[in-house]
């Protein structure tokens, strides 16, 4: 009985891990999230332009005229939001109706796996940002790899990085066949990605082989980051580390702002992390935590295309600071905030609300943060175990240049 | 006329239909508003819509989104107007057809003056190559052409104005302008700085028509890259001068055509077919169906004659290719075409903008289904590779040369005429406007 409970607890815990990993992007929207004022529901226009009309003059003609069959109105509403909102020309503000309860359903149950990626918003295309281990990475794919089709099934206007990622989703040792478009490649590639149990640590350490210097690797700000960033940092500290390279590459971000506060604030006590921007032009400053483990440590920090979110805000904190370095490739460049509105229908609208700022004041959305020291790691690098840009660190923190 | 009329009948059904929701729906909106005490909203000024009847239900949600998007999103100022073409082309999609379609007054402009076949500009071929707006060619003749640009060259301004990642259109808007107005561009070629070029504008003039004579003047080859206000004038024009020289067959070129007028198409099928016979069935949702017939006078009735096509050949093309393979007019050779065979109706709305409307589905004389099949050739040969593209041969058009020399070619078969009309049909012939739709934004486009 005892181990049969056991089996249940570690099997529940799993599956927490799991959705925990795969929802963590979605929480740092939740944190913003806000119900719609109730009044919504029942206001009026909010002053309608002048040609808005020519709204009920299409509506008219198409009434009348058009040859097949006219979809239900609450689907042309729906679509009418969705054309209000692109005319915004903003990736994040978008219409999301809600998932039939079934499909629900069934992502709930048994032991569900993934890729271990997650999926952002470019330019109006869905990329992916491999988690630093997983499938995903194992196999190759890049970050910045722009989803074309799943399973054979082309995305379509209506898919969001929610929707993809659950389409990613499905039972552990199950396949799903990912055809990408890689910048700068002339065909499509093809994928075929055995889905794990995603249940990865978000903080690892190791002190660096044959150097005084200790290595942390954080691969997404969940609940628990900044309590295993603290214990990782104790541990280093047993032996006496002289330096501390942080790699953040491959972290898309997640919970906002706690861990990015705990972790800055063990290297600098209370300094500016971000800024967040509201369209008023007021703003909000978010200063980091007074724990100071680590405030005499040399620091180097590792970044990449795939840092993004709050890692890139960790990465900004630092490099405005002055007193650490940044050494690897331009950060992906998601420093937008979205908030949450359900609406009468219970679909719900993301709305894009603030953006955040680097302490001195730089635009992260769209831009991202470009390292003092730029160094590639290319494929081939990756295929023979080369890390060149973890080496320039450790000669960074060797030399001080 | 009788579209005119059409529109305004829908325009009058509209008002009517507006007119009965408007108290109903500004009642409802008034006794909720007061019910919830809601805050403070903003005049509702200008604003002469009401909500239809029957999408009162449904409309408080994109009510909420409208107002959630002016109070809340970040980026300002909010174009309103922007956002009111957005909604109306969203519901547009969501009908689900792609033929159907909301056309700004910007690239109304443009399509109407694509299909005029004229228009004041510059006279560049230009396309978007990641963002960065590329001279594919300038056009003969053209000021472009005179002032030294050339393929490949990057425009970076105009008149000062940076273009990069600018939507086509709008950068159609600024380049082109009014005959004798000048304009400045910033000029990237290759990796040299950008350089200054000032161009003064002029009518350019696009021919739809390319007539040459092949073989020794043994054969004509007239090809038609769209259908637009300029194919019946030019065609009748290119084939008197082609028939002039007693070619032994024809080769009509459609490859690539996307279509165009409704009756320029059955101006087209008319050079080559006898008086009166159908060219195409209109068919209804209400089961109504059109016959359209041939007007007669062709010029090219009876030479034997090949018709080249391929998946670009669409809509209009189609009409004129399934014509033609019915009453066995002409070989047809290539490969198969699009198969766009969905009928639309432009009407221009109260501020210049369009709605393309399908109203119909058209189908060949024998009511063959030309929509999501397209027409099959007679003789099936591959497109050109890209080698072959660059030493300029064209398999297709040599099959056809090769055929007519060989004798093969002996269209119009023994026993063509007229198929009897289906039953029920009427005969009447409108001119409607019908056009294929395409993303414009990821076409070439002249300016």
């Amino acid at each position: 009985m005892t181990q049969l409970l056991k089996g249940f607890v570690l099997a529940l815990l799993a599956l927490f891990v799991c959705l925990l990993a795969f929802s963590a992007g979605f929480v740092v929207n939740q944190f913003y999230a806000r119900q719609a004022p109730q009044s919504a529901a029942a206001t009026g226009p909010a002053a309608p332009p002048e040609k808005f009309n020519l709204m009920w003059e299409s509506w008219g003609l198409l009434k009348n005229e058009f040859y097949y069959d006219i979809p239900a109105k609450s689907v042309l509403v729906h679509g009418m939001i969705r054309g209000a909102l692109a005319a915004l020309n903003d990736p994040h503000t978008i219409l999301v109706e809600p998932a039939p309860a079934q499909q629900e359903a069934t992502s709930l149950q048994g032991n569900y796996g993934g890729i271990g990626a997650k999926v952002e918003l470019r330019k109006g295309a869905l990329v992916l940002l491999p988690f630093p281990e997983g499938p995903a990475t194992a196999a190759g794919i890049l970050p910045g790899d722009v989803i074309v089709k799943i399973d054979d099934q082309e995305l379509t206007e209506q898919d969001t990085p929610d929707s993809v990622e659950n389409k990613l989703r499905g039972d552990v040792g199950s396949t799903v066949k990912l055809t990408l478009h890689r910048i700068g490649a002339t065909d499509l590639l093809d994928f075929t990605l055995t889905r794990a149990e995603i249940n990865i640590p978000t903080v690892q350490y190791r002190m660096l082989d044959n150097t005084p210097f200790g290595y942390i690797q954080v691969t997404l700000e969940s609940a628990d980051t900044a309590k295993e960033f603290a214990a990782a940092l104790a541990a280093l500290k047993k032996n006496n580390p002289q330096g501390i390279v942080l790699d953040l590459r491959n972290n898309p971000g997640g919970l906002f702002p706690d861990p990015a506060l705990e972790i800055v604030g063990q290297f600098l006590p209370n300094a500016p992390v971000v800024i967040e921007k509201y369209r008023d032009g007021t703003a909000k400053t978010y200063n980091a935590r007074s724990d100071g483990q680590a405030r005499d440590l040399p620091l180097v920090i590792l970044v990449n295309g795939g840092t993004a979110s709050a890692a890139e805000i960790i990465a900004g904190a630092f490099n405005d600071s002055g007193k650490t370095i940044l050494i690897g490739e331009k950060t992906f460049g998601k420093g937008s905030v979205q908030g949450l509105y359900t609406l009468s229908d219970q679909s719900v609208l993301h709305l894009t609300t603030a953006k955040w700022e680097t302490p001195s004041g730089k635009e992260i959305d769209g831009i991202g943060i470009t390292p003092k020291i730029q160094i590639p790691l290319t494929p081939d690098d990756s295929t023979k175990g080369l890390d060149p840009q973890l080496e320039r660190a450790v000669k960074y923190l060797e030399t001080g240049q | 006329m009788k579209a005119i009329i059409r529109i305004l009948l829908a325009i009058t059904v509209a008002v009517v239909l507006v007119g009965a929701a408007f108290l109903g729906g500004y009642g409802a909106s008034q006794a909720l508003q007061a019910r919830n005490a809601a805050p403070a909203l903003p005049a509702v000024a200008n604003f002469t819509g009401k909500t239809p009847a029957e999408f009162q239900a449904d409309m408080p949600v994109f009510w909420e989104a409208w107002k959630l998007v002016q109070e809340n999103f970040y980026t300002q100022p909010i174009d309103q107007q922007k956002m009111t073409y957005g909604a109306i082309t969203g519901m547009v999609d969501a009908l689900g057809d792609v033929h159907t379609a909301f056309v700004d007054p910007e690239r109304a402009a443009y399509l109407n003056s694509r299909m005029q076949g004229s228009f004041e500009g510059i006279g560049a071929t230009i396309e978007m190559v990641n963002g960065r707006l590329t001279i594919v060619s300038p056009i003969k003749g053209s000021p472009a052409e005179q002032a030294g640009l050339q393929a490949g060259d990057v425009i970076l301004q105009v008149d000062g104005k940076q273009i990069v990642n600018m939507d086509v259109m709008d950068a159609v808007s600024l380049i082109r302008g009014p005959k004798g107005t000048t304009v400045r561009l910033s000029v990237q070629r290759g990796s040299n700085p950008a350089f200054d070029l000032t161009i003064t504008r002029n009518t350019i003039e696009v021919p739809e028509i390319t007539a040459k004579m092949l073989e020794d003047d043994t054969i004509a080859y007239i090809q038609l890259s769209e259908f637009g206000e300029k194919a019946k004038p030019e065609l009748h024009q290119a084939l008197q001068e082609a028939l002039a020289k007693n070619p032994r067959a024809l080769i009509f070129d459609l490859r690539g055509n996307p279509g165009g007028y409704l009756s320029a198409a059955i101006d087209v099928a008319s050079e080559f077919l006898e008086s009166n016979q159908v060219v195409l069935v209109e068919k209804f949702k209400n089961g109504d169906q059109k016959l359209y017939r041939s007007n007669g006078g062709g010029l090219a009735t009876k030479i034997p004659m090949v018709l080249l096509v391929d998946e670009g050949s669409a809509s209009a093309s189609e009409i004129v290719s399934a014509a033609l393979r019915d009453y066995r007019r002409a070989t047809i050779i290539g490969q198969n075409t699009f198969g766009k065979g969905s009928v639309q109706t432009v009407h221009s709305l109260s501020d210049e903008s369009q709605l393309r409307v399908t109203i119909a589905n058209f189908y060949s004389p024998k009511e063959n289904v030309i929509n999501h099949v397209g027409v099959k050739p007679d003789i099936q040969v591959p497109d050109p590779t890209s080698y072959e593209r660059s030493k300029n041969i064209d398999p297709q058009l040599q099959k056809a040369i090769d055929l007519i020399k060989n004798g093969e070619i002996k269209n119009p078969a023994d026993g063509s005429g007229m198929i009897a009309p289906p039953a029920g049909a009427t005969g009447a012939r409108q001119d409607l406007v019908n056009w294929i739709w395409y993303n414009l934004a990821a076409r070439r486009v002249q300016v």
